[in-house]
Formats: C-alpha cells, sequence, structure tokens
C-alpha cells in the first residue's frame, strides 16, 4: 500500500472506532447506577442494590466488554492489503454491527427490568402530573458562559474568510459547512436561553442549581464544538504552507490540539452529569416520564411523550428530544434540510448545470482569459501568460485548498507535473489548458471540449505573436 | 414552592395554577411579598401557551391575592379583606362541601376536626416580617 491508501486507511480506521465507541459509550451509560433510569426504565435507589437488577446489570456490562474485543477484532480487515473500495463496504456493513447488538442486549435488559418491576409491584409514578418550582426563573440562563466567548471562534472564522479573499480563493465546501455549523452553535446557544427549567425534585436549591449548572455545561459543550470548528478551518490554510519535513509535526499538532477540544466538549457534558447525579442521589426525584413513552431502536433509545410538553428531555446521554412534540420534526427536518440544501447545492447542482453546459465558459479577449460559471469564476491577465499547453489527462495530484467533486475542481493543488497550481476545471471534460504565467500555473478549461481547443489555438496564437 | 398541575384533570389547567398558589399562600410556601415567575417563564417550563398563565394570574389579581407591576412582574398582594360577597361565596361552597361529607358518612366532629386539621397547616408568613 502506497502513503495514500495509508492516509486513507488510518480514515477508514478512525471513522470505524468512533462510530463503535459512540455507541459503546451510550448504551454504556444506559446501565449507569448513578443515573435515574436504567435502560430507560426509572429504578428507585433503594432498587437498584437489589441482586436482580445487579446481574442485568453485571451480564450487560460484560456484553460491552465482548463488544470492545469485536470492534478490536474487525478492524484488523482494514490493514490489509485489499482494494480500497472493499473497504469502503466493509466499513459501511459492520457499522451495523454496534447498532443491532447493542440494541438487543439492552432491549433485553429493559425488558427484564420491566418484568421484575410488574412481578414486585413497584410504585408506578403518575406520568401526567406536572410538578413546577415557581422559584425557579429567567436567572437561571445567567448562568450560562457569556455570549462573548463566541467571538474567539467568530473572529477565528472570519480571519480563515479574509485570507481566503485575500488569496481569490472564493468559497469552498468546508467554508460554508463551517460557517453552517457556526450558525447552528449560535442558535443553539439562543435556544438554550430559552429551554424550559425543570423541577426534579422538591428540595428549590437543588433544583436551581441543577438547573443552572445545565445552562452553564451545555453552553462551554456549544463553545468547544464551535472553537472546533474554527480550529479546523484555520489550521487547512497551515497546511497549505507546510513543506514536507514541517508535514508530521503539523499533522501531530493538529491531532493533539483536536483531540484535546473533543475532551474538552465531552468532559463538559461528563461533568454536568455527575454534578446532577450526585446532587439528587439520596433525593425522592419527581418523574413524568413512563416507561411506555421510551423504546429502543436501531439507534438507541428514543422518548415519544405526547403529556410531556417539552421538546428537549434529560436523559442518560444528556439530552433527547421527545418525538411527540411538533418542534422535533422542525429541528430534525432543519437539520437533514440544511444538510441536504448543503450536498444539493454542491453536488446535485453543478451536475445539472454540466449537464445542460452551462457549468463553465471560457472566453479569452486582448485583456483576460476568464473562466466565468456559477460555481466560479477566475480572470488571468494575457500579459503575465509565458506559455499554453493542450492536455487531455491530468497528472496525479492532491487538493491543498479548494473544492472537488465529481463535476469539477477548483482551488490550490499539488501535482505531479507540474508541482503547485490553481486549477478551475470541469472534471468531466478531458481537455485542459495549462497556462503558465509570472505568478504560478493555471490549468483551467470549458465545459465542451471543442471550445476548450479552440481557446487553446486562440491563445497559442496570440503567444506567437507577441513574440 | 412546588406546585402540581393534572393534564388529565376536569379542572383546567389555569385554574389549578390559581388553586396551587392560593393553597401555596395559605400555607406558607409563598410569603406575602414574594415574587412569581413571570408569565413566559412559567409558560415554558410547563409547556403551555403563555395565554393559560396569563389568565390565571389575572384572575389572582382580579381576586385580590397578586399584584402585577410591569417593571416587577407579579407578587404576591397583601391586599386581603373578608368582604360581603366573599362570605356569601364562602358559605356557598361550605354548603357544597358539608353537603358531599354528610351523604357520604362524614358526621358533624368528623367534619370540623377535619377543618381544623387543615387550617393548622395554614401560616400566612409575610416576606418582610422574615428579612427582619
Amino acid at each position: 500500500m502506497d502513503s495514500k491508501d495509508w492516509i486513507l486507511t488510518i480514515v477508514f480506521l478512525a471513522i470505524h472506532y468512533i462510530w463503535w465507541i459512540s455507541f459503546l459509550y451510550s448504551y454504556h451509560m444506559e446501565s449507569d447506577m448513578k443515573a435515574k433510569r436504567l435502560f430507560t426504565v426509572f429504578v428507585p435507589d433503594e432498587k437498584k442494590r437489589k441482586m436482580n437488577i445487579q446481574e442485568i446489570i453485571t451480564k450487560f456490562q460484560q456484553k460491552l466488554v465482548s463488544l470492545r474485543w469485536i470492534m478490536l477484532l474487525t478492524s484488523v480487515i482494514f490493514l490489509l492489503p485489499i482494494p480500497m473500495l472493499y473497504k469502503i463496504i466493509y466499513l459501511v456493513l459492520t457499522a451495523f454491527l454496534p447498532m443491532y447488538l447493542l440494541y438487543k442486549e439492552a432491549n433485553k435488559a429493559r425488558q427484564s427490568i420491566l418484568r421484575i418491576k410488574k412481578e414486585e409491584l413497584w410504585e408506578i409514578s403518575s406520568e401526567k402530573v406536572v410538578h413546577i418550582d415557581l422559584g425557579l426563573n429567567e436567572q437561571i440562563t445567567e448562568a450560562m458562559l457569556p455570549m462573548g466567548y463566541f467571538l474567539i471562534p467568530i473572529l477565528m472564522q472570519f480571519l480563515a474568510l479574509s485570507y481566503d479573499e485575500w488569496k481569490g480563493q472564493g468559497l469552498s465546501v468546508l467554508s460554508i459547512s463551517s460557517i453552517f455549523l457556526l450558525g447552528m452553535g449560535v442558535l443553539g446557544y439562543f435556544l438554550l436561553r430559552r429551554l424550559p427549567n425543570k423541577t426534579y425534585c422538591d428540595d428549590h436549591d437543588k433544583n436551581r442549581n441543577v438547573n443552572e449548572m445545565q445552562r452553564y455545561y451545555y453552553s462551554l459543550f456549544l463553545f468547544y464544538v464551535v472553537l472546533m470548528d474554527a480550529f479546523i478551518m484555520l489550521a487547512v490554510r497551515v497546511f497549505e504552507y507546510a513543506t514536507p519535513k514541517m508535514l508530521t509535526f503539523v499533522w501531530l499538532g493538529f491531532i493533539i490540539v483536536l483531540t484535546f477540544l473533543v475532551f474538552l466538549a465531552i468532559n463538559s457534558v461528563s461533568k454536568y452529569r455527575n454534578y446532577k447525579n450526585n446532587m439528587l442521589q439520596s433525593t425522592t426525584q419527581y418523574d413524568n416520564q413512563a416507561e411506555t413513552y421510551w423504546k429502543y431502536t436501531l439507534l438507541g433509545s428514543i422518548y415519544r411523550n405526547p403529556y410531556d410538553t417539552r421538546l428537549f428531555i434529560d436523559s442518560n446521554n444528556g439530552m433527547t428530544i421527545n418525538m411527540a412534540r411538533p418542534g422535533a420534526k422542525i429541528f430534525f427536518g432543519a437539520i437533514f434540510g440544511g444538510v441536504f440544501l448543503l450536498l444539493s447545492y454542491y453536488f446535485i447542482y453543478p451536475a445539472w448545470l454540466d449537464h445542460n453546459h452551462k457549468l463553465v465558459e471560457l472566453s479569452v479577449n486582448q485583456e483576460v482569459v476568464e473562466v466565468y460559471g456559477p460555481m466560479y469564476s477566475n480572470q488571468i491577465s494575457i500579459e503575465s501568460i509565458q506559455n499554453v499547453d493542450l492536455i487531455t489527462k491530468l497528472p496525479h495530484g492532491t487538493r491543498t485548498w479548494g473544492t472537488g467533486t465529481f463535476t469539477y475542481m477548483t482551488g490550490n493543488f499539488k501535482l505531479d507535473t507540474y508541482g503547485k497550481c490553481r486549477m478551475y476545471v470541469a472534471s468531466k471534460h478531458k481537455a485542459y489548458v495549462v497556462i503558465t504565467t509570472d505568478k504560478g500555473i493555471v490549468i483551467v478549461n470549458d465545459d465542451e471540449i471543442a471550445k476548450t481547443k479552440a481557446v487553446y489555438t486562440q491563445l497559442k496564437h496570440m503567444l506567437e505573436l507577441q513574440k | 414552592m412546588i406546585i402540581k398541575l393534572d393534564f388529565e384533570s376536569e379542572i383546567p389547567i389555569y385554574l389549578q395554577i390559581r388553586n396551587e398558589v392560593v393553597k401555596g399562600i395559605g400555607k406558607g410556601q409563598l410569603a406575602i411579598g414574594e415574587q412569581l415567575p413571570t408569565v413566559r417563564s412559567l409558560a415554558n417550563d410547563i409547556g403551555i401557551n403563555a395565554m393559560t398563565v396569563n389568565k390565571a394570574y389575572a384572575l389572582l389579581k382580579k381576586e385580590g391575592f397578586i399584584t402585577i407591576e410591569r417593571r416587577h412582574g407579579a407578587k404576591i398582594s397583601p391586599r386581603y379583606q373578608s368582604n360581603i360577597d366573599y362570605s356569601e361565596r364562602l358559605v356557598s361552597e361550605l354548603d357544597l362541601l358539608t353537603s358531599e361529607a354528610a351523604i357520604r358518612g362524614c358526621d358533624k366532629e368528623t367534619f370540623l376536626r377535619l377543618c381544623e386539621q387543615v387550617y393548622q397547616s395554614i401560616h400566612v408568613r409575610r416576606l418582610e416580617d422574615e428579612k427582619i
């Protein structure tokens, strides 16, 4: 395997482990003794210590250990010298393993606890009675991380975008996604301010403290996520300038900082959960979330209670959405809709443009060579041109900055034959004009091969006349 | 103070809120002069329309249990004066309560004992007195 294959292998391994660890951690929290619910079933503290309940938890946790081994063993395949396509298929197929195995075990544990609850006649709480602490008010939001902190990632994004503008590179897929995530983060902050206060028990001080800590740690989590995003945006520009010798250190630094930020983000949610569990440990908690409204699916636990008017509910993993609320449809609609719009703009729309020969127009006049289209545009001064070539196949290389889809490629590249260069090409049309200027090499084409060749002939003629 | 609302009850939510606040004042869980949450905040916490909370607060204000100021919001009000209208209403409600108790076999002594027990839990308190 060459270096490119190794990089892809590492990426696949990372995806594999992140996917498995997310599910393992999430289901591990379902069996957390400190949480109010075990496998979505409300279990009073004194009942958790009973032998039959302990047996269920122990058995489940033993299954988790086995699944960790399965995670490690299944990852070995990625290290074998097999075609990348097979590795992608294997990655997708093995993704279903933790989903199904954990769902099956957690559901089994849940059914066992429900059976015990029924047989031993535990007290069933009324799910339609709501307790409200009148001492909780809007001042709770003062505990949130001040909005000013978000200026740090906003400034970082602004610097990255200004740099792109200065280099004449325009917006790339990464930039747009990053801005979208920043927007979602800021929106999330304002939604957090409007989160309803929850009454956990009959002690006002405990209710107040837990609500305040929730606001603080969740706003901190949002901040770290947005900061991570801004850091990636800036780091990508640094990669552009790294020499081959520096690249290893740059990668190492990038991974260390990113890992640290991920740790801080996860730690903030974990700290809130520990605080809440410790604060409410020896307290009788109110509960209006009957077991009938929870269930396990392949994607984990789902809550659907038409009598619960809250949209966001505390769960063992932080928060979950009440799928019975109209707001749930709006929430998921906004996320999937946003992602669909983004993908459509960068993949479906350009494909349609290309199919109708509206993707790009390559033209030349006395002063400039211009590529112009809805997705990208650029001008090259005729005076700066030193040489032109026509090629029918692009050399191998990597993109250091810009956009590369099945339909078009724009930005900065490092190609085997030409080294560092800029490209503005419609990928499917195999005729490219290589223009050597006093500032470097630029490769352009039209979405019709005949027009590309015509522009090349015209430029060649103009250069000969200049000489 | 913690109030309890039953979404399955025949009593409308705004009336339940009103009843809970009145009971809270009577039992000393809400002190005279104490601030109540804003309409928007309480509606958000319960998960109901703000108009419902507004209706509850309007009723409490009309009955003289709270005052509402634009800058300070709703506060437990000190305006308690028994008048003829209230006395007539009290007699009417006691009439119904006593009749039902008698029909269900509750004798006079038991009824009065129960009334005394409930009344003993009543302790209207003032915020200023506690600050002193």
